[in-house]
């Protein structure tokens, strides 16, 4: 009975290790060649438009590792990571153009960051969005951006806090984001989504390509960094616009997901003085439809706080804050207002005030849904904000100094 | 010739796993696309439907306690119709069996290794399930216990790690272009659930078949819960592009990220995902496997396990040519063609089965005809 149980154990241990040489489709770490950003162009080659793909590899050797030790200057110090650029038919084709010179399969299961260039996202994105989408590597949290300009120049701008401009741009686009309320950016999934129902646009972050000054210590050469700022307004998968950092805050009281963000406010006449903080706030849209034409009472409220006070009236008081916050209040719906005009000058609605209609009244819906962008452009919105400051920072009055 | 039983909890652990693992893939793409934003409206119906398929085939099989229906539709139409009955069920369950490994094999070349044939995720399904089979019923009863809880609560996981991500707007507006497409749309779903009718070839196994009304019943209610969260949450998330994505709950568990370090969690999914379906696979075999050796009068059914494995492999690579026709064959031809198994020759054998006066306890107490 032992001899038989250890046999059999011997023939189970001896099997076992046929499996453990490796998997069918195995795909070591060292044969990968790990994508950390892609950018993609539209460029015309020899009378036909390509795609141009661009990717920015990982030297895994090189990136996050070692360090220190080479006292050599900037230039000559080895990027962490490959740059490779290649044209084609369709973006397969250049992911393929790409290969031919890369001695390990690429792979895009870590890209955290999809840069679209300006030119491209005019004439649509639906290919692109649809190749990713099919792509069973890549993931849907994949965060895309138009780039004012080239995406090709965007990756190339430097990182300069982070190694790679992947971490770089994602950083920026996940955690600052909520901090600043200047640019707001969704990942693919979110894109998707938006694309796919009735009566909203899409938006995507707006990557702003900077010369920083004074350029970095120690090189001569111009280089290029990469702000975020604004959003990119779609119609469908068209880029047709940009919205600026202010229009971008309205577009997020709007669409009630501002988050944290400075306003400055003028008291009284001249330049801004008071810097207040916005807070979470909360937006409902109750779009009607009478005789063809769209109204909209958007009511916002906010909550906000004094985070710098430089003005000469003494505001931290119940008077002081109640009209500040009408100022706030003001100012707020000024902001939702620009931004409610510029998108009605593009014809796109970013807010999804046809998307509210349609859950609202599928009826009315369908009346309109066909000459949408024309009834959204022509549209009576309107913004009603209750504005409140319910905090003023470590000190109340600001000093005053004393001659 | 049953010696084997199992309790009315793993019963109802049994009727789960006979529906879940692949409907949990292919049904909310399917009800999405038909029904829309509606499509969680569907279960309702499906789970209608499901509790229909369990009140007739209980009462049938309650007609014939331990019997299977390969058997009994013998005592009801007599030898040769009976026989022929029987063998028409066999078929729906051998093809069903390949149509499920058919699907989980190209869930696993779609999602993870593209490079890895069709044949070799197949067969290794097959080889665990017939291991299973082997091992006998009550074997496959109390591993699916285990298993089935495990899924469950990655399931449950799953659904609560992307709820920050969910937007009831997708949900909305309610029934917007009327019942209409709900009722078509339920159709799929009503014929997944409806695979519960295999109740009537396990019930011989149950160790007190009294109760297996209630524990068919509890099970229903059980995948509705499910199903109707599944369906939901993947609409929730996605919206009404849920309808292209071929496999939905997995792009759920591939778009989880929590505090940046709870994500790409799809390979835990993948390991507790094969071992349901490998029990799934394995219930829809010994089915097989039962329906053979009854019909044929065979005494063991062990010898037939290796050459039903074999059937399998070789069908479950020709049931369907390519995914697209799969994903279509589930939304239009699948609903009629289940039906009809589960509840349209049920009824009909029912309604035989009163007339003419048939039962197991009439027969028992000396013949009465």
């Amino acid at each position: 009975m032992i001899k038989k149980l250890s046999l059999l154990l011997l023939l189970t241990i001896s099997l076992s290790s046929l499996a453990l040489s490796g998997c069918w489709s195995r795909r070591e770490v060292e044969n990968l060649a790990i994508v950390s950003t892609l950018g993609i162009d539209a460029e015309n080659f020899q009378g036909t438009p390509k795609y141009r793909v661009t990717c920015n590899i990982y030297k895994l050797n090189q990136a996050g590792g070692g360090g220190g030790t080479s006292q050599t200057e900037g230039p000559a110090q080895i990027s962490p990571v490959w740059q490779i650029t290649a044209l084609g038919d369709t973006l397969q084709d250049a992911f393929a153009n790409i290969s031919i010179r890369s001695p390990r399969d690429l792979f895009v299961g870590h890209v955290k960051l999809i840069v679209i260039s300006r030119d491209l996202a005019r004439q649509g994105i639906q290919e692109i969005t649809d190749y990713f989408l099919r792509n069973q590597e890549i993931r849907l949290r994949t965060w895309m951006v138009v780039a004012d300009g080239k995406a090709h120049d965007a990756l190339r701008a430097i990182p300069d806090l982070e190694i790679t401009i992947s971490e770089q741009g994602a950083g920026i686009a996940n955690r600052t984001r909520n901090s600043v309320s200047k640019y707001y950016t969704e990942n693919l999934n979110q894109f998707i989504s938006s694309l796919a129902t009735e009566g909203e646009d899409p938006v995507l972050g707006r990557a702003d390509l900077i010369k920083p000054t004074p350029p970095q210590v120690g090189s001569e050469k111009v280089t290029t960094a990469i702000a975020f700022r604004g959003i990119a307004a779609f119609s469908n998968d068209k880029f047709v616009g940009w919205l600026e950092d202010s229009e971008t805050k309205g577009f997020l009281y709007i669409i009630g997901k501002s988050r944290r963000g400075v306003i400055p406010v003028s008291v009284g006449k001249g330049r801004p003085t008071v810097s207040l903080e916005m807070e979470n706030a909360e937006s409902q849209i109750n779009p009607e439809i009478i005789n063809g034409k769209l109204y909209t009472v958007v009511k916002i409220k906010a909550k906000g706080s004094i985070q710098e006070q430089g003005s000469s009236k003494e505001l931290v008081s119940p008077q002081g804050m109640e009209e500040l916050g009408r100022i706030f209040a003001k100012e707020i719906k000024e902001l939702c207002l620009k931004s409610v005009k510029k998108a009605q000058h593009y014809k796109t609605d970013i807010f999804g005030f046809g998307a509210a209609l349609h859950r609202k009244d599928p009826a009315q819906w369908r009346g309109v849904k066909d000459d949408w962008p024309e009834v959204f452009a022509e549209g009576q919105i309107d913004v009603e904000v209750e504005a409140q400051i319910i905090r003023s920072g470590q000190i109340s009055e600001r000093i005053k100094p004393v001659p | 010739m049953v010696d084997e039983k199992i309790s009315p909890a793993e019963f109802t652990g049994i009727l789960v796993t006979t529906v879940l693992p692949t409907a949990l893939l292919s049904v909310p793409a399917v009800a999405v696309g038909l029904a829309g934003r509606d499509a969680w409206m569907t279960e309702i119906l499906a789970s209608v439907f499901g509790l229909m398929v369990v009140f007739v085939s209980t009462m049938l099989s309650f007609r014939f306690p331990e019997k299977t229906i390969f058997q009994y539709t013998n005592d009801i139409l007599g030898k040769y119709l009976g026989k022929l009955i029987g063998l028409a069920y066999l078929f729906f369950i051998i093809i069903g069996a390949a149509q499920i490994i058919r699907q989980f094999g190209a869930f696993i070349v779609i999602s993870y290794l593209p490079r890895t044939p069709l044949l070799v995720s197949n067969i290794v399904l097959i080889m665990l399930a017939a291991y299973a089979v082997k091992s006998g019923f009550e074997v496959i009863a109390r591993m699916n216990q285990f298993v089935l809880l495990i899924m469950l609560v990655s399931l449950a996981g799953i659904f609560l790690l992307v709820t920050n991500e969910f937007r009831h707007e997708h949900l909305l507006p309610v029934l917007e272009n009327g019942v209409k497409p709900v009722l078509r749309g339920g159709l799929t779903p009503s014929a997944w659930k409806g695979e519960v009718f295999i109740l009537m070839i396990f019930l011989p196994y149950l160790n007190q078949y009294k109760k297996a009304r209630a524990a068919a019943v509890k099970s229903v209610i059980i995948l509705s819960v499910i199903m109707f969260l599944d369906i939901v949450i993947c609409l929730g998330v996605f919206g009404l592009q849920t309808a292209q994505f071929v496999f939905p709950v997995f792009s759920l568990a591939y778009y989880i990220e929590v505090a940046a370090f709870i994500e790409r969690v799809e390979a835990v999914v993948l390991a507790l995902w094969v071992s349901g379906v490998t029990i799934k696979v394995a219930i829809w075999y010994y089915a097989g496997v039962l329906g053979i050796t009854q019909i044929f009068g065979l005494k063991n059914y062990k010898p037939v396990v290796f050459p039903l494995g074999l059937i399998l492999g070789v069908l479950s690579l020709i049931v369907f040519d390519n995914s697209t026709e799969a994903a279509r064959f589930f939304a239009h031809e699948f609903p009629p063609y289940a039906f009809t198994f589960e509840i349209i020759i049920p009824i009909g054998l029912l309604i035989l089965a009163v007339i003419r006066k048939k039962n197991s306890f009439q027969q028992k107490g000396g013949k009465s005809k």
